[in-house]
């Protein structure tokens, strides 16, 4: 008796785990582990494929391309949406919906003549009008009050010629063109879409909105009134959500997902598929910058002698090794090779721990101090390693992580010794990260450094347009910045696309901003 | 029996208003703002006072506790600081993600854990009951995450049975995430119910059930398992809690969007009304679910009925014998 009412029991154990796995098999296709280092396939040849799949480290806040904050926000809008200026694949600025750029003699107004016959998304065609309509609508924005504050005025000359109207020469205004954030918007599509527009939104990008589950996927179709080039090979993209790194990398190996973007497969991951030929990695080391601010306004920091002593005692190459598992760029300056203003010929101070005592001794600390590092998220273990570097010397480190929101406002309140950081470009000159870090006023100024120089220099290559000029005064910023050493730069982290190696990415885009239509499937 | 819940229901409000104050003003004294993580690199002073007087922070805390209160009863959570989007309208899509996983995970729990737990009280100390305590203690050692990040690679990567991330497959989905829920609690159950049924087996009414000739299965199941299952109803309760608040790890490693993790990036965001929202309906879900609790203890057993019935909050049918 008892023994059949415990064979009862473990049959209806048995029996609903078995419905839970036949309801729905769920996977349309077989998945071939990857474990084998056999390429994943999905049971079609490469060749037909016409979809591609890309893993998304977080959901996209908004499809309305003025709400986007982070760069998966930004990678999805730049698949929908158009600027007047982009990036070429050589990560220079050109035309792009406009025809022909102009910058007058004076340097204050900005001419673009716009192609014809370019329609959205909604079979409404481009005009000057869009244009102006794009920017009344970011002029009410105070997230860009900054830029509108360069800004006179703005308007249509015609059907197809805009203008801007500057009150001073700011040439950054030409990055920002390109930037998704200003991507040109329908007027009729906006206006009429009233509140929810976004639910359903229209550009003149070579794809458009199919699908968004919010949390989970993003699907974009190709859109089949592009007509501003050919129509791309690949016509549907699939956005999965994996919030997680582990399961990222997970994903890409099961061939879950065939493409990750953005700052890609974590540093720790990345290495099993830069060994693995199934799988492309492409790296670029010139978007994320690491460093080490101190403040200049709070003794012993306001020395100068303490803070190059610092800098000799920090060696960079182990932190890029046990920190960033070999993959970061040695940054002697505050800028890498790519961004422009970059000058090789800057050298910083190098890794020399017995000229770090010697000079700690000069400025009257030969047995040291104590301070503390404020940092945030993961960069705790870089300031762990900077801390054992730095008791070589005689200095007790303790290291504090903070979240981002506590971070700034502990640094703000100009209570800190020091911080360790990082800060990404929003385009690939050095201005963006000069700006923000080294000017008086700018409340990511996180050293309490503040110079007429640097913010004379720092306004010169914003209002110039001479190339040449620019570099001179750029390598003049490093220079002061290398000479006062109010932050001592660590590494460019690399930031990767990797992807299954049947997937043709013919460039490295700058700032990791990759667009889609020029991507294929080998045959 | 409606009164009593009545009551219960009357006695949450204040509950739930509390819990509102004292996470708006944790939110509210703790270091971080909004605004700068919003405006990023470009924020000057100017831009932040401009920004704080459009989302309205500029206000004083008591003006912002009751609007904030007056608008949850009227139903609107509000919108997100950085994009605009709708508080109630995310809560609305991802809750049935959270109920779903927390409410699987607690019956998995259950259905493993219970039959385990009778079995090897019955058989105490033989193969089965050895095996069933090992299995419970290994099953509560495991950190989530990782037993998460294990499953994954088992059964996704190597064998394909299961989808490693999202929700798009449907009941599927929820297999993995669910067994990485419920392993703690189930080993609970398995101990809790091994325990309660000793000691019930022990009883005396057991014994003379026994010599009145009773089945040993209807001994068992009728008489012992009614009587130790109070406390794993208990447990029932506190679980939900810690599932709906610990479906983060499941969510993040699996990626589902739930609840949890809207409510993770809204506290690093520092965004208020998404905290404020998820908590509020994490605590009513929590609240409701240990009312649905106290009543079921009434329908099995027939003491706590009385006990209701003395304080005059549910009438007892009293059959009269002829």
């Amino acid at each position: 008796m008892k023994h059949r009412r415990h064979a009862v029991l473990i049959a209806l154990v048995l029996a609903f785990l078995t419905l839970l796995t036949a309801c729905g098999t769920g996977r349309e296709e077989p998945i071939e582990s990857g474990v084998d280092g056999e390429s994943p396939t999905t049971g079609v040849s490469s060749g037909s494929r016409t979809d591609l799949i890309i893993g998304l480290s977080t959901d996209i806040l908004s499809l309305d391309p003025q709400a986007g904050l982070a760069s998966n926000d930004f990678n999805v809008h730049m698949q929908i949406y158009g600027n007047l200026l982009k990036y070429d694949e050589n990560g220079q600025i050109v035309p792009y919906l406009a025809d022909v750029f102009e910058i007058s003699e004076d340097e204050l107004v900005w001419t673009f003549k716009i192609k014809q016959g370019v329609l959205f998304s909604n079979g409404e065609e481009l005009t000057a009008d869009d244009a102006v309509f794009t920017f009344d609508r970011l002029s009410q924005n105070t997230s860009f009050a900054g830029v509108f504050a360069y800004i006179a005025e703005y308007s249509a000359i015609d059907e197809y010629t805009f203008e801007i109207r500057l009150n001073k020469p700011y040439f950054i205004l030409k990055y920002l063109l390109a930037d998704s954030k200003y991507a040109i918007l329908n007027r009729e599509a906006v206006e009429s879409g009233g509140e929810n527009w976004a639910n359903d939104p229209v550009g003149t990008g070579p794809y458009k909105l199919s699908e968004w589950s919010t949390g989970e996927e993003i699907v974009l179709v190709r859109n089949e009134a592009y007509n501003l080039s050919e129509l791309p090979p690949i016509e549907t993209i699939h956005y999965k959500i994996i919030t997680d790194a582990n399961t990222m990398a997970v994903a890409l190996q099961s061939g879950d997902i065939d493409f990750v973007g953005g700052t890609g497969i974590a540093a720790s991951l990345v290495s099993q598929f830069a060994s693995n030929p199934d799988y492309t990695v492409l790296f670029s080391a010139n978007s994320a910058y690491e460093f080490l601010n101190l403040n200049t306004q709070k003794a012993p920091f306001d020395n100068l002698v303490v803070r190059q002593a610092i800098a000799h005692a920090i060696d960079k190459d182990s932190i890029i090794l046990m920190a960033a598992e070999g993959n970061g760029v040695k940054a002697d300056t505050q800028l890498a090779d790519g961004v422009f203003g970059y000058d090789s010929t800057i050298e910083g101070y190098e890794y020399n721990p017995e000229k770090a005592k010697e000079l700690l001794t000069e400025a009257g600390y030969a047995d040291g101090f104590s301070m503390t590092i404020y940092t945030v998220g993961a960069r705790i273990n870089i300031c762990e390693i900077i801390q054992s570097q730095l008791a070589e010397i005689g200095i007790n480190v303790s290291c504090e992580p903070l979240d981002l929101g506590a971070f700034l406002a502990t640094i703000s309140s100009g209570d800190y010794d020091a911080n360790m950081m990082g800060l990404g470009l929003s385009y690939p000159e050095g201005e963006s990260l000069l700006n923000p870090m080294f000017e008086s006023s700018s409340a990511y100024n996180w050293c309490g450094f503040t110079s007429a120089e640097i913010d004379e220099l720092i306004l010169a290559v914003q209002s110039s347009g001479d190339d040449e000029y620019r570099q001179e005064c750029y390598s003049e910023l490093l220079t002061i910045l290398r000479d006062d050493c109010p932050q001592i730069p660590l590494y460019y982290s690399m930031t990767n696309m990797t992807f299954d190696s049947s997937l043709n990415v013919p460039y490295v885009p700058v700032l990791n901003l990759y667009r889609v239509e020029d991507m294929s499937w080998k045959s | 029996m409606l009164k009593y819940i009545v009551r219960r229901l009357l006695i949450m409000l204040p509950i739930i208003l509390g819990i509102i104050f004292i996470v708006f003003s944790i939110l509210e004294f703790t270091p971080g703002d909004p605004v700068s993580m919003i405006l990023g690199q470009d924020a000057t002073p100017e831009l932040i006072k401009l920004k704080r007087e459009e989302l309205g922070l500029n206000k004083p805390f008591l003006t912002r506790y009751i609007t904030y209160v007056l608008d949850i009863v009227r139903g609107d959570f509000g919108t997100m600081y950085a994009s605009g989007n709708s508080v109630g309208e995310a809560i609305a899509r991802r809750l049935p993600v959270t109920l779903e996983l927390s409410i699987l995970s607690i019956l998995l729990a259950v259905i493993v854990g219970i039959p385990l737990g009778v079995l090897s009280a019955v058989k105490q100390y033989s193969i089965i009951d050895i095996f069933s305590i090992l299995f419970a203690m290994i099953l509560s050692a495991m950190p989530g995450f990782w037993l998460g990040l294990m499953l994954i690679l088992i059964f996704s990567t190597k064998l394909g049975l299961f989808p490693s991330f999202g929700v798009g497959d449907g009941l599927i989905s929820f297999i993995l995430p669910c067994i990485t829920l419920s392993a703690t609690y189930t080993a609970v159950i398995v101990r809790m119910t091994r325990s309660c049924m000793l000691e019930v087996i022990n009883q005396d009414y057991v014994r003379t059930a026994r010599a009145k000739g009773a089945t040993e299965s209807h001994i068992i199941g009728k008489h012992a398992l009614r009587n130790a299952m109070l406390p794993v109803l208990t447990t029932v309760g506190m679980y939900f809690g810690a599932l709906m608040g610990g479906a983060v790890i499941a969510e993040t490693v699996f990626s589902l969007p739930g609840l949890g993790t809207l409510l993770v990036s809204g506290i690093t965001a520092k965004d208020t009304p998404t905290v404020l929202g998820c908590v509020t309906v994490i605590a009513t879900s929590i609240s409701l679910i240990n009312l649905s609790v106290d009543v079921a203890y009434a329908y099995i057993d027939p003491r706590i009925k009385a006990q209701y019935a003395s304080m005059g909050l549910v009438k007892v049918k009293v059959r009269k014998r002829k």
